[in-house]
């Protein structure tokens, strides 16, 4: 029988196209026939929905949500579409290091040769110049396990008290606000607040595109209770006033006034809880207590009226909300960067509080002050751990005498280790990489160099400064200034927990081997450390487990307590709560409150019991309105915000590794108030300069009335528009986060 | 009677030369907007089209107004989600008609099981869930603030 | 001449339209319909002709989209016969 060649040929290129039928077209979300279920959680924001990978044939062939987390079963489309970010192109699967400088190429080379190069600068530089000459700048999206490795590394080990990572850009104010209200980090509710509340207060936050599966929640809840009221307040109105029953545009900044007015209000119309608040709260301006006297005498400058004239919302508007907040049966607020990153942001969430605290929507069902986080471990991995620059684990202070005595015992460290002053915050960190006084630092998975304020000013200290950074997809714009660059495994190849929210701390199993010749980053930053020098004993540990299984140990020794989390319950439950101290507690849902909250004495003489305060209550602050730093002017009239788009994680390295996400939002893009376009006759699509004091870029406009006029929004995402460059780095005095949602700019066409 | 059968012919050819002749014209004025959704595939579309709806909005009105009113389109479950990338060159295969265990199941799976539980297996999910539009139990979200006004 | 093996993804209920279409084109061979979407389809034709060969396809009524799947070339001069612009491209290493 003989075949033609020809023949032979068509019938390969028949049976190629019919293997494709059952094969790789489906392998990026192919259904049925997996192996096994592992699970995890979902890569991106700080909601935390808990995943079930699918695994076939030793490779990850698809994603659904878990059932028995607090998501059940649900995803964004984030979350719905991680799977082919694992197997992108774009993967970093080869440790490179630059040999002649800056200026040379990134060359591919062995571990060891890369281990060895990374380190000796960092040896070098304590050898001569000391601890402060080295810093960690670490991540909310880094694994719990690997931020305290690295703290105790650096904080116990080498000395150096300059730790700091990226929560300081996005949850430093929300921590601050936390702490200064209540003495303790961290919310005292939970999501199922969301499920009994009757009124929500959603503030500076595009809760459907930034935690969307927490807006389904609400949305939820609403539906099945059509009497529930949903305020929004923010400039722009987004997607999340789809379901908003008053939707409130302020003028940017102008917030802090516009809570004080509806403090005014609540305390006028007698709507506060007057038995709580005399019970709860003391009353302090600045360092000085007050009473409550004074308080309503402060707020005589926020009378409807007056707020109306600095907010340009309509003094009936003020007084309605003041109204649905304080009436209801109980009311959660929620915000996230709108509130956080702003240079009194530690002022406006304390603002927020004062609201619960007034009215007692606090500590009970329904009722809570809930911050949202943005990233997917910034509380469990980093404001737990205490991996900022003026922190120690379980909300010690770095410079508090008493608190670094226990943290040298709970390490079992000489007395007097760890230093005394705390280390550079992330401005003043990569400022001093500028002036050449740290020379040298380890970044660990996030992108400075797309996501740092001001970046022509702040990305000079990564050209002087020596960089190793750990890394996964060749697209991060910090690539570019790495001496180093060491392949991180992703997400699901290795395991790790993240703490979400709600305080709970869930744990991704490891799914698939770690691809190329990636390594855990755990495993990374203790070989790292160990050429550096740091003593062996010190990180005596063979895996993520081991690492766990200390930090929950110490952590009995707080109010942070959740020893009772151990590796064995995470890998049967979907997440659990903390407070948790023992392994048959079933975690925590109501904090602060007596027979909830584990860390409150059975015996208390009171149902809530603020105990991160020496006398147990918290605290109604007088902040008064301040206005932004950069508000507009004559000759920058239009003020530029800046935030995230559902379909963009952050820097978009990874989302847009997947084409559906790249397509939805190839690229940034303006949006202006059709009033605005009008008046400078620009029509959608046309190019448009945003001008500010540090730099100008174009942009092509987007002509919506989703903001108010007189303010323009860009998407953060592109690495060919970096709105970064435009934006100035003055920051809170008390938290040190930036304030990246106002600044100046002009606004024109492109002649 | 040749006359009246010439005259009928002069006329029948004249009327068709005229509909032909409107037929070229409107072919030719409008090219492809006629029916614009019949000619145009997906790989026709532009390169830069960010997503599927702004076009949708435009071939498939209906459709398009039904997820922006339903639950998927308040809470931004965009087309790609359960339909891929209509050139093929996604992340998930393109398919018209999701498969249900997989599609929906992939967040739904909780409900599904339960509904399977109550009332047995139904192998498919769009017959009491209209595509794109409100399950047949609620209404959706109501749009509470349909206007163009950014303040109150 | 080239030997390219594609799917061809069909609109529901219309494989057996498109499946005698290409039939009734003679550089295409068809192999049979998958689950009523996808049609398994090699062509065959001088590589010159290859672009404008897909583009008929995809002209053909209830076509949604082509997938290429493989293609292969027999007793052609690939540099005479074939335009630069269509030639492969070396990969960057950067």
């Amino acid at each position: 029988m003989t075949i033609l060649r020809r023949d032979f040929l068509k019938g390969t290129a028949a049976a190629i196209a019919l293997s494709v039928l059952a094969g790789p077209v489906r392998a990026a979300q192919s259904g049925g026939g997996e192996e096994k279920w592992i699970k995890g959680v979902c890569r991106y924001c700080g909601t935390g929905c808990g995943v079930l990978v699918g695994v076939k044939g030793g490779k990850a062939v698809s994603i659904k949500g878990d059932p028995r987390n607090h998501n059940q079963g649900l995803l964004c489309l984030k979350g719905a579409m991680l799977i082919p970010v694992i197997y992108s192109e774009d993967r970093i699967l080869k440790p490179m290091i630059r040999k002649g400088g800056k200026n040379d190429q990134l060359t591919e080379v062995s571990w060891e040769e890369a281990l060895d190069f990374a380190a000796n600068p960092f040896k070098k530089a304590l050898a001569e110049a000391g601890p402060a000459s080295i810093a960690y700048y670490g991540s909310g999206q880094a694994l719990t396990e690997e931020s305290y490795v690295a703290n105790k590394m650096w904080k116990a080990g080498f000395k150096s008290n300059n730790v700091d990572g990226n929560p300081r850009l996005c949850m430093a104010s929300a921590v601050a606000g936390y702490i200064t209200t209540f003495g303790k980090d961290e919310p005292m509710g939970t999501y199922n607040d969301i499920d009994a509340a009757s009124c929500f207060f959603i503030i500076g936050s595009n809760t459907s595109e930034a935690h969307p599966v927490l807006f389904q929640r609400i949305a939820k809840r609403k539906e099945t209770s059509p009497d529930v009221k949903i305020i929004v307040a923010d400039p722009r109105r987004t997607n999340t006033s789809r379901i908003a029953d008053v939707h409130v545009s302020f003028k940017p900044g102008t917030d802090l006034a516009l809570m004080n007015g509806m403090a005014h209000v609540i305390i006028r119309e007698e709507l506060d809880d007057a038995r709580f608040h005399g019970k709860y709260c003391n009353f302090v301006k600045g360092n000085d207590p007050v009473n409550f006297e004074e308080y309503k005498k402060f707020l005589d400058d926020y009378t409807p009226e007056k707020v109306e004239s600095i907010t340009d919302v309509p003094a009936a508007t003020i007084v309605k909300i003041a109204r649905m907040f304080a009436e209801s049966k109980g009311t959660v607020s929620l915000w996230c960067m709108g509130i956080n990153q702003r240079v009194r942001g530690v002022w406006a969430n304390n603002l927020i509080h004062n609201l619960h605290l007034l009215t007692g929507h606090i500590c009970r069902p329904g009722a809570t002050p809930l911050s949202l986080t943005g990233q997917p471990n910034a509380c469990g991995g980093v404001r737990d751990v205490g991996a900022l620059a003026h922190l120690l684990p379980n909300g010690r202070m770095v410079e508090n005498e008493a608190h670094r005595k226990e943290m040298e015992a709970l390490w079992n460290l000489p007395p007097g280790t760890i230093a005394p002053k705390m280390g550079r915050h992330t401005i003043a960190l990569f400022e001093g990489m500028t002036a050449g006084d740290v020379k040298a630092v380890f970044i660990h998975c996030t992108n400075p160099a797309h996501t740092l304020p001001n970046l022509n000013k702040l990305t000079k200290g990564l050209q002087t400064a020596f960089v190793v950074q750990t890394e996964c997809f060749k697209t991060a714009e910090t690539l570019k200034y790495a001496d180093v660059v060491l392949p991180a495994a992703f997400w699901c190849e290795t395991d790790g927990v993240y703490g979400c929210t709600e305080r709970r701390y869930s744990l991704t199993e490891q799914a698939i081997k770690p691809l190329g010749e990636s390594r855990p980053a755990l495993e990374i930053l203790m070989d790292f450390g160990k050429r550096v020098g740091v003593d062996p004993k010190l990180i005596p540990y063979q895996n993520a487990s081991d690492v766990w299984e200390e930090w929950r140990l110490l952590s009995a020794k707080s109010v942070y307590n959740f020893a009772g989390i151990t590796r064995a319950r995470l890998k049967k439950e979907s997440g659990v709560k903390w407070p948790c101290p023992t392994e048959n507690h079933p975690g925590t849902y109501l904090r602060y409150v007596r027979d909830d909250d584990p860390m409150v004495p059975k015996d208390h003489p009171n149902k809530v019991f603020f105990y991160g305060k020496p006398d147990g209550k918290a605290v109604i602050f007088l902040r008064p309105y301040d206005p932004p730093f950069e508000p507009a002017d004559a000759e920058y009239p239009f003020v530029l915000t800046t935030g995230r788009v559902i379909d963009h994680w952050h820097t978009a390295t990874m989302t847009g590794t997947v084409p559906e996400l790249r397509k939805a939002y190839p690229g940034a893009y303006v949006e202006i108030n059709p009033e605005d376009a009008k008046k400078l006759s620009i029509v959608n699509g046309d190019p448009v300069v945003l001008e500010t004091r540090r730099d100008k870029l174009t942009f092509p406009a987007r002509i919506t009335d989703t903001c108010m006029p007189g303010l323009v929004f860009t998407p953060f995402f592109d690495p060919k528009l970096m709105v970064n460059k435009l934006f100035h780095d003055a920051a809170d005095p008390i938290s040190k986060e930036p304030e990246y949602k106002i600044c100046a700019t002009k606004v024109y066409k492109v002649s | 009677m040749a006359s009246v059968k010439k005259t009928l012919l002069i006329g029948l050819f004249f009327a068709a030369v005229c509909v032909g002749g409107f037929f070229v014209y409107i072919n030719a004025a409008f090219p492809t907007v006629r029916c614009e959704a019949a000619k145009v595939t997906h790989l026709n579309a532009p390169e830069d089209l960010s997503d599927c709806a702004s076009c949708h909005a435009k071939t498939t009105p209906r459709d398009a107004q039904d997820w922006k009113e339903s639950k998927h389109g308040v809470l931004l479950v965009k087309c790609f989600v359960c339909h891929g990338q209509p050139d093929g060159k996604g992340a998930i295969p393109f398919n018209a008609k999701p498969e249900y265990k997989t599609v929906c199941g992939a967040c739904h799976e909780p409900a599904m099981n339960r509904m399977a539980a109550k009332y047995g297996e139904v192998g498919d999910c769009h017959t009491c869930h209209p595509r794109h539009q409100n399950p047949i139990h609620r209404n959706a979200f109501e749009a509470k603030t349909v206007t163009d006004k950014t303040s109150f | 001449m080239a030997i390219l093996g594609f799917l061809t993804h069909v609109l529901a209920g219309q494989a057996r339209v498109v499946e005698d279409t290409l039939k009734g084109m003679p550089e295409f061979t068809t192999y049979g319909i998958h689950k009523d979407s996808y049609l398994v389809v090699v062509a065959e034709a001088p590589s010159e002709q290859l672009e404008g060969l897909l583009d008929r396809v995809r002209g053909v009524q209830g076509v949604l989209a082509v997938y290429v799947t493989s293609l292969t070339r027999e007793d052609e001069d690939l540099e005479k016969t074939v335009p630069a612009h269509t030639q492969p491209v070396r990969n960057k290493t950067s």
